[in-house]
């Protein structure tokens, strides 16, 4: 798989997260240092469905101790990218 | 440590189909906390309701401790629930000062305790299991006398909403216990846990808040009979 370029991503990100985003407009204006909690108002349940909707969307496994890194768009970058790599 | 959690889970906007995948369940729950469901529990309470309430009691620790802890993530599998039980007698080891408003408060049948573990401390928790909710608050000891904690059903799932209706609650009961005059207001402390400002200055009172859907929740620790925040016991 190719790796892709973040900005990439970050595009692909905002559908992933789309679901479970109160503020609709902080995500149409999101950047690598918008946190997922206080600037989306996601809710932490809902932690976890972004990480297997993000899994589904690049094919890769995000194990626990991966995913406690994720706090803004740019950390969750920064994983599905590490994770892409080693699935190649 | 002198801190407080709280987690409120509406059960009515979880995914089942979702919850019920190990895929999963398997990055909230520990092979051993599975294994004690089928043992113990599977006649007692649904799956993937177990799984939601393990998830409040994790969030709840989090919670706790990142008061203490301003850099600490989330990961649930670092937090162990053990010990998880609904004795007959739960209700009577709920915290005293609850109050559910809107609803009846539970029977012994939907009240839980467990022991929680990380790799720093054990910690305590109640949890009440209804119909459309699961609600937990924690302690690092098993005394909850001095917790206040309340849940509240609200008209709009709007963040503002949200945010707005836990604070005017929790303010609600803050009134009661402070005397008529005191200036009392929200803060929120960088790292993001909320701050009672009692005369423009930080109490330094314990204070979660939780909301989730059209649920809202607090929690707090202050000691009525001394009218002071509680000093820390060992566990």
């Amino acid at each position: 798989m190719k790796i892709m370029d973040r900005r990439v991503i970050l595009d692909e990100l905002k559908k992933v997260l789309l679901p479970y985003t109160h503020n609709k407009e902080a995500l149409n204006n999101i950047n690598e240092q918008t946190d997922l909690i206080k600037d989306l108002k996601i809710n932490s349940a809902n932690l976890v469905d972004i990480i297997i909707d993000a899994e589904n969307q690049y094919n890769i496994e995000i194990d626990m101790d991966a995913a406690e890194k994720i706090n803004n768009v740019g950390s969750c970058i920064d994983v599905i990218i590490e994770k892409m790599a080693s699935t190649n | 440590m002198i801190s407080t959690g709280n987690d409120i889970i509406a059960l009515n906007i979880i995914d089942v189909c979702r919850t019920m995948q190990e895929r999963f369940y398997s990055k909230i729950l520990s092979s051993t906390e599975v294994e004690e469901y089928f043992r113990d529990h599977a006649l007692t309470i649904s799956f993937e309701r177990y799984i939601w309430l393990l998830w409040s009691i994790k969030e709840s620790v989090f919670k706790f401790c990142k008061r203490h802890s301003p850099n600490l993530a989330f990961s649930p599998k670092k937090i162990i629930c053990g010990r998880v039980e609904a004795p007959l007698a739960a209700c009577l080891l709920l915290p005293a000062d609850g109050e559910i408003e809107d609803n009846s408060l539970p029977d012994a049948g939907n009240c839980w305790c467990s022991v929680a573990h990380t790799d720093t401390g054990v910690y305590y928790s109640r949890s009440i299991v209804l119909k459309d909710i699961i609600y937990t608050v924690v302690n690092d000891t098993n005394y909850f006398h001095n917790t206040w904690w309340g849940v509240k059903h609200i008209d709009s799932a709007c963040n503002t909403c949200q945010s707005e209706s836990v604070r005017a609650f929790t303010m609600r009961k803050l009134k009661d216990i402070y005397p008529v005059d005191t200036r009392l207001a929200f803060g929120k402390h960088a790292v993001g846990y909320p701050i009672l400002k009692v005369s423009d200055a930080d109490a330094a009172l314990p204070i979660s808040f939780t909301h989730h859907d059209r649920y809202v929740a607090y929690s707090f620790v202050y000691d009525t009979e001394n009218k002071r925040i509680p000093a820390a016991t060992s566990g």
